[in-house]
């Protein structure tokens, strides 16, 4: 089987891994070690731990081993898991208008291209091609310090299902804009006793920026600030 | 940027209980030593933040001081580790450009549209950005909960304070001042996350149906340019699903060009250069300064012409005059170029 198949294997395994560790994990009381909002905080956690499997796997320079350890940390998890009870107790449902708005935002995402692709595009291909941590694209002896971590969760995305690097970068995006959110639901629940406003709080958290963006009108695209998120 | 959110946030939905000194279900804080080691890795801004919002926690010692060792000392590794802080100031600029941090005097604040030297925070200008920018929700919200809000509430205006500070007394030398926008702008909506803290008792108090009316306008206006602006670009920008379902950009490169090692170096004319570097390959050529992993393509000759010999292999057109001096067999070809090795 060629090399390249290998990998597609292997980072799709991961994906879908780290989506069943994920589920599996939040449906047993081990979550409440993560305190009261343990549940949502789940998916958090154990991108923590991809992540962390991810750097470490870089030590080895090779892609396979990134998947490896990333996969190895997540059992490991799943046996911590194992060993507690199922969960019973039940959690808040998100509103309607939560869901509403980060299926906008989830939307908004895939529908456009990134501002700043380009500069993601040859560090994701550094790590398809085994240039693992990637050196600056004119010198190999010289290691890219910027974003590294993103980009490493964005190749196994692209090798994984596969897809091109847009829409892997919004794949990832929006994936990490559901585990935003749900932290974000967790701190609401901390600071506000109604209901009402720990919904609007994370509405407000995901769309609400003043007139920053009518100023696009004015200013055109390049007078904004955070045009790169 | 959202990743760096991801983690940011996970850890303080961690820490905010301890603010609150409840007993029941306490989160055992050693479980985000993973987020706090990844945090140098994911961005600068982030860790400013999370360091603003921990430290009153650290004074008032609501934080095991066990954990809090064991946090130092992971995120001291994580500093180690991530090289914008272990190698980044050692870097070269001509091969990788980066930020030289200093203090700006007079203040000024980030913008787009004068990059390198921003705008002055206290002229006419200066102020008018930043109220557009902000607008009257937010000044309410940072005043209501400063005045009003309970501890854990006050500690997450912490980051955006920090944050402003830092985005207006620093500059970051050749790197464009503009790009201090993310420590405050991505900050921003953890304040408007503090509005409806205001505005829906404010909704459900008023009696009056112009009170109604007018609180509802409030929240409406607030709201509608973070939908129109997405909107809009969706509907003039939306992106080409053409090859969304293949490993693009660079997949017949990298097939083609299977021989080159994974940081072996190739030369190629101007044009080439830049599609070798999106399909991942180290390439002989000058970066722009502003955009990363952009070829500088008014710099390429020069540049090219002297260090062209630390190129391990050549990718040129088939009738360049180099390949046509060489004997050597193509080993690869692609789209009218072919793949040599330089004879040395």
């Amino acid at each position: 089987m060629p090399a390249a198949h290998v990998s597609t294997a292997m980072a799709a395994a991961t994906l879908g891994f780290a989506a069943w560790a994920i589920t599996f994990v939040r449906r047993r009381r081990i979550v409440f070690h993560l305190g009261r909002n343990g549940v949502g905080l789940t998916p958090a956690f154990m991108l923590s731990l991809a992540l962390v499997g991810l750097k470490l796997g870089e030590l080895t320079g090779s892609f396979a081993a990134m998947c490896g350890f990333v996969v190895a940390l997540h059992a490991a998890a799943c046996t911590f898991a194992v060993c507690t009870h199922k969960r019973t107790l039940s959690v808040r449902r998100w509103s309607n208008i939560e869901i509403g708005s980060v299926i906008f935002v989830a939307a908004f995402v895939l529908a456009i291209p990134l501002a700043d692709s380009a500069c993601h595009n040859y560090n994701i291909s550094a790590y398809l091609r085994g240039n693992i941590p990637p050196s600056a694209s004119n010198a190999p002896h010289v290691p890219l310090p910027y974003h590294g971590l993103y980009d490493a969760l964005v190749a196994i995305v692209v090798r994984g299902l596969p897809v091109d690097f847009e829409l892997g970068m919004d794949l990832a995006t929006v994936g990490l804009l559901v585990v935003v959110v749900m932290n974000m639901r967790a701190v609401a629940r901390e600071l506000f006793s109604s209901t009402k406003v720990r919904a609007w709080a994370v509405v407000f958290f995901l769309l609400a920026f003043g007139p920053s963006f009518m100023r696009v009108f004015d200013d055109g695209l390049m007078g904004l600030h955070g045009r790169m998120a | 940027m959202v990743l760096s959110h991801a983690l940011g946030s996970f850890v303080i939905a961690v820490l905010l209980p301890y603010a609150k000194r409840r007993a029941f279900a306490m989160p055992r804080l050693w479980l985000a030593l993973p987020a706090v080691w990844l945090l140098p890795y994911a961005s600068e801004e982030m860790l400013l933040f999370i360091g603003a919002l921990t430290l009153p926690l650290v004074v008032r010692q609501q934080l095991p001081w066990p954990t809090l060792l064991a946090s130092t000392f992971v995120l001291l590794l994580g500093l180690w580790g991530a090289q914008v802080f272990s190698w980044g100031p050692r870097i070269d600029q001509e091969i990788v450009f980066r930020p030289i941090p200093g203090l700006a005097w007079p203040l000024t604040l980030p913008y787009w549209k004068a990059a390198q030297a921003g705008l002055p925070l206290a002229s006419w200008r200066g102020v008018k950005l930043l109220l557009e920018e902000l607008g009257p929700v937010f000044a309410i919200s940072l005043g209501f909960i400063a005045w009003r809000g309970s501890l854990p509430q006050r500690l997450l205006l912490l980051p955006f304070v920090a944050g402003f500070a830092v985005a207006v007394a620093m500059q970051l030398g050749p790197w464009p001042k503009a790009d201090m926008d993310r420590f405050y702008f991505f900050c921003v909506n953890v304040v408007f996350f503090t509005a409806p803290a205001w505005l829906v008792p404010l909704y459900e108090k008023r009696s009056a149906r112009w009170a109604k009316v007018a609180v509802a306008s409030i929240f409406a206006a607030t709201l509608t340019s973070g939908l129109v602006y997405p909107t809009w670009r969706g509907i003039t920008n939306s992106r080409s699903w053409w090859h969304a379902w293949e490993e693009q950009p660079g997949v017949e490169l990298r097939a083609a060009l299977a021989k080159v090692a994974r940081r072996e170096v190739v030369l190629s004319d101007e044009r080439m250069s830049q599609t070798l570097v999106n399909a991942g390959f180290v390439v002989v050529a000058p970066m722009m300064r502003n955009y990363l992993n952009d070829v500088d393509e008014s710099n390429f000759d020069n540049y090219a012409t002297k260090h062209q010999y630390e190129a391990d292999w050549w990718f040129l057109p088939a009738d360049d005059a180099r390949v046509a001096q060489r004997h050597n067999t193509a080993e690869a070809a692609l789209s009218g170029y072919v793949l040599l090795r330089p004879q040395r």
